[in-house]
């Protein structure tokens, strides 16, 4: 998949996770791994920015003695997903042009 | 490489490019791999499918200040450092007075064990003296004051050593409440001058 589509659709995938249930960073990366390649590293930058931009929050929960942040997600994080649908179907009606013109 | 040593070196890397929020870093990291070795991965897995500290440090710092540094003019650089050095007798004392204050907080926190060092000392060697000389004392002079002196070397040995006890202790968690604040210090350091640089 090309890199800056990919870039885009990693914030969606960990937003659709977390709206079944709130989850935790090694949990959304499991969960997403059949779907989309989400590493460690690429994670945390954008749980970082999916928090500034309030559409998930966190909260730590004791796990065997130590802590783990978990997310939930907000109204404006599911206001994101609807918004990310509403706009693949545009890009559904264009990637359908392309392939009837092949 | 071990998670001890990963977070420590993760820690130093983060310092250096400057990275914001290098407590709540570690944290993910820190719970990230916990999570993946009670899922029963090996900690070499992890640590070779892992970006090391220095590829994380820098993919964040270029995140937070994507266009890097921007260069500054010579004429510019030239006209800091003049002004600099105009400056220097306001921000020299400034700075001097900030250095003489944290050396004053360092030399507050590290006067309690150190008293209790030097009691420790002056104790255990005061008691021990008194119980070796006790004897002469006992047959040279009077039995009762010996056996006083014989007495009070052994309650001197018991408060040195209670004392020893306290230094260790508060020796313990001054040395880590001083590693943190020393690295908080140079963190904060680290930003005023990045930022003014």
């Amino acid at each position: 998949m090309n890199s800056q589509l990919k870039k885009g659709m990693l914030e969606y995938c960990v937003l659709a996770t977390l709206r079944t249930s709130d989850s935790y960073g090694y949990q959304i990366i499991k969960d997403t791994s059949g779907v989309i390649d989400l590493s460690d590293s690429t994670l945390y930058p954008i749980l970082k920015r999916l928090e500034k931009q309030e559409a998930i929050e966190s909260y730590s929960v004791e796990h065997n003695g130590r802590l783990r942040k978990y997310y939930h997600l907000t109204e404006t994080g599911l206001a994101d997903i609807q918004g990310f649908l509403d706009d693949w179907q545009q890009v559904m009606t264009v990637y359908d042009y392309i392939k009837g013109a092949n | 490489m071990d998670k001890r040593k990963f977070i420590k070196k993760l820690d130093e890397e983060l310092n250096f490019y400057r990275v914001m929020d290098v407590d709540n870093t570690i944290a993910y990291y820190d719970e990230l791999i916990d999570d993946r070795l009670e899922a029963g991965e090996s900690e070499t897995t992890i640590f070779t499918s892992l970006e090391t500290p220095n590829q994380i440090a820098m993919r964040l710092a270029l995140i937070e200040r994507p266009g890097g540094q921007k260069k500054r003019s010579p004429a510019l650089t030239a006209l800091i450092v003049v002004l600099l050095i105009l400056g220097s007798p306001l921000w020299g004392s400034l700075a001097l007075t900030a250095a003489i204050l944290i050396a004053t907080g360092y030399l507050l926190i590290w006067l309690v064990p150190a008293l209790a060092g030097i009691f420790f000392a002056s104790f255990v060697l005061g008691g021990v003296v008194s119980l070796i000389l006790s004897p002469v004392v006992m047959v040279n002079q009077e039995f009762v004051i010996g056996l006083m002196q014989f007495g009070m070397g052994f309650v001197m040995i018991g408060v040195g050593l209670l004392c020893g006890v306290m230094t260790r202790f508060t020796a313990k968690y001054l040395i880590a409440y001083s590693v943190s604040l020393t690295r908080w210090i140079g963190r904060l350091l680290r930003r005023k001058i990045g930022s003014a640089a």
